[in-house]
């Protein structure tokens, strides 16, 4: 019962194509758990049968302690979804949306809605059709909220949303949590994932293929790093300096990628004067090779 | 009552439905009013009527025996023959394949589905408000030809008119039914309104071809539209086991619907 969501060998295929393969996940009640896989890799396939928009092939899934078939609507009153992949009515305003929705769940007014619009900065009168993706992208997210829910399920909830937004959501699911939510959310970028969760369960081609906590993936994170000099430097200079590799120098930029923690190219790199330094988010790709090997390869 | 699903679906059709109430009306309070013309030269229309092929008057619903100047006749020949079950069915096959379908195809279904409604109950309210809708036609059906009538100064059997109203409703949520459940199983739109479309025009074949050839008389009773009888009706008042089976119809396959879209993955 301390699981907000368990699934049990959960397999999904379309026809003969590949979903999800004996999943076992679980995700304990009031902590972030990010769901980490590249584009395709089944992150989608498990929400919706968490669900039950999909049935699965074999296997189980609960969310709260039941069984995602036989107790669907009361997992939905109790669970806020964000799909991945969704429209909106396109001629309701975002306020007629959430009335109907809050209807659909027998209450009554915008309840949390307003609040949530209101710092999401969303305009609640504006026909959907007329929002830019961001603002729609943020509807989906205020409606998965709005009636302050035990556990949110979020597919790709950044997708869209500005930084400034992306940081005012973050702390919207903080405040979730701090009242005792659950979240499980889904992204293919690891920056986004360490952010916010304390945990994380990585995904490939269907298979899931580890979860760990946050920290131990950071360790092994690899970043991009291109920093600008006032004068030229050498590629000597930064050789062999623990966890960076792949330097190279053209004139006056150093560009390398940096395993774990870059403190120890920062103390060399602030002998010469910096003009500009940038970092570019890690490839999952490149974590998972690093990572995990030749394990994470999918069986 | 507005944020409910029922009451969404019925908002959902504001903008096309004046449309079809408007041209439903305003078609046959103006063929109406032909008749006085057509009167003058009843005798040779009717003539000419006779002489054409069985199989023309059949596929129009005309009814040779009954002549086009009496009320029922003409009624008959111009509205409920044709005009009635091809408006209810058109709409009952848009309606049908949009409401689950559509939804699905838009992607909207997504979200509806993160509340706490189950498939089946999505698939009967939104059934209600075809219902409604199908109601209100026949109701407006029932108007404009009685206004018609009244500026004609016809004698009419008010009753007849409703039962052959109430008819084509059924008619219409006989195909509903068919076309929501044909949406519920497969959740993709055009197959729905091809496969509804079909079956309608199918059903017509059946019922001109069966009442052409004695031998077929039987399999035209297979057809929707002669359990319809739109003409019959004006003449002999509601026909109460052909209504029952259309009405039959709808109940079985709008529990169907609700009992496949249950069953399926929702499509995304």
């Amino acid at each position: 019962m301390d699981a907000a969501i368990r699934t049990k060998n959960l397999t999904k295929y379309y026809g003969r194509s590949r979903g999800v393969v004996g999943v076992d996940l679980e995700v304990p009640r009031g902590m972030v758990v990010g769901f980490l896989g590249p584009n395709g890799a089944g992150k989608t396939t498990t929400m919706r049968l968490l669900m039950d928009l999909i049935r699965p092939s074999t296997g189980r899934a609960e969310v709260l302690g039941l069984d995602v078939r036989t107790h669907t609507i009361e997992i939905r009153r109790r669970v806020g979804y964000l799909p991945g992949d969704f429209s909106m009515y396109q001629r309701l305003t975002p306020r007629e949306m959430f009335l109907f929705f809050a209807h659909l769940r027998r209450r009554s007014g915008l309840g949390w809605a307003e609040e949530l619009s209101d710092r999401l900065q969303l305009d609640l009168d504006r026909p959907i059709h007329h929002l830019s993706s961001g603002n729609r992208q943020k509807v989906g997210v205020v409606q998965a909220f709005m009636h302050r829910p035990e556990v949110l399920i979020l597919d790709e909830p950044t997708a869209g949303l500005d930084p400034l937004m992306q940081r005012e959501f973050f702390a919207i699911v903080r405040e979730a949590i701090a009242e005792g939510s659950t979240v499980f959310l889904s992204s293919h970028i690891l920056d986004e994932v360490e952010r916010i969760a304390e945990r994380v369960a990585i995904i490939r081609e269907g298979h899931l293929v580890a979860t760990e906590d946050v920290g131990k993936l950071k360790g092994s994170a690899v970043s991009s790093l291109s920093i600008m000099f006032a004068d030229p430097v050498s590629s000597e200079d930064f050789e062999g300096i623990p966890g960076v590799e792949g330097v190279s120098v053209e004139d006056r930029l150093l560009t390398c990628k940096v395993i774990g923690s870059v403190d120890q190219l920062l103390r060399t790199v602030t002998k010469f004067e910096v003009v500009g330094i940038k970092s570019s988010e890690a490839d999952l790709e490149e974590v998972f090779m690093r990572y995990f090997g030749e394990v994470s390869r999918a069986p | 009552m507005r944020h409910s699903l029922f009451g969404k679906t019925l908002g959902d059709s504001l903008r096309s439905y004046p449309w079809w109430l408007g041209g439903l009306i305003a078609y046959v309070i103006l063929i109406m009013m032909v008749f006085p013309f057509l009167e003058e030269e009843g005798q040779a229309f009717q003539e000419l009527l006779e002489n054409y092929p069985a199989a023309l008057l059949a596929a129009f619903g005309i009814d040779p025996e009954l002549s086009i100047v009496s009320v029922e006749g003409f009624l008959g020949t111009y509205v409920f023959g044709w005009l009635v079950p091809l408006l209810f069915l058109i709409f009952a096959i848009t309606f049908g394949s949009r409401a689950i379908a559509g939804e699905e195809e838009a992607g909207t279904m997504e979200l509806l589905l993160a509340n706490p409604i189950g498939r089946a109950r999505v698939v009967f309210l939104k059934y209600a408000a075809f219902a409604t809708l199908i109601a209100g036609m026949s109701l407006a059906l029932f108007v404009a030809v009685y206004v018609g009538g009244l500026i004609l100064g016809w004698e009419m059997n008010l009753g007849n008119i409703a039962a052959a109203c109430l008819s084509g409703g059924l008619l219409g949520l006989a195909f509903g039914g068919i076309s929501f459940g044909l949406a519920a199983a497969t959740g993709r739109r055009a197959a729905t309104s091809g496969i509804t479309a079909a079956l309608a025009v199918g059903s017509y074949l059946l019922f001109t071809v069966g009442g052409l050839v004695d031998s077929l008389a039987v399999v035209a009773k297979a057809s929707p539209i002669w359990l319809y009888a739109g003409t019959e009706t004006l003449v002999e008042g509601l026909i109460v086991n052909r209504a029952a089976v259309l009405f039959i119809i709808a109940a079985i396959t709008i529990i169907a619907a609700g009992a496949l879209f249950q069953r399926r993955d929702i499509r995304l």
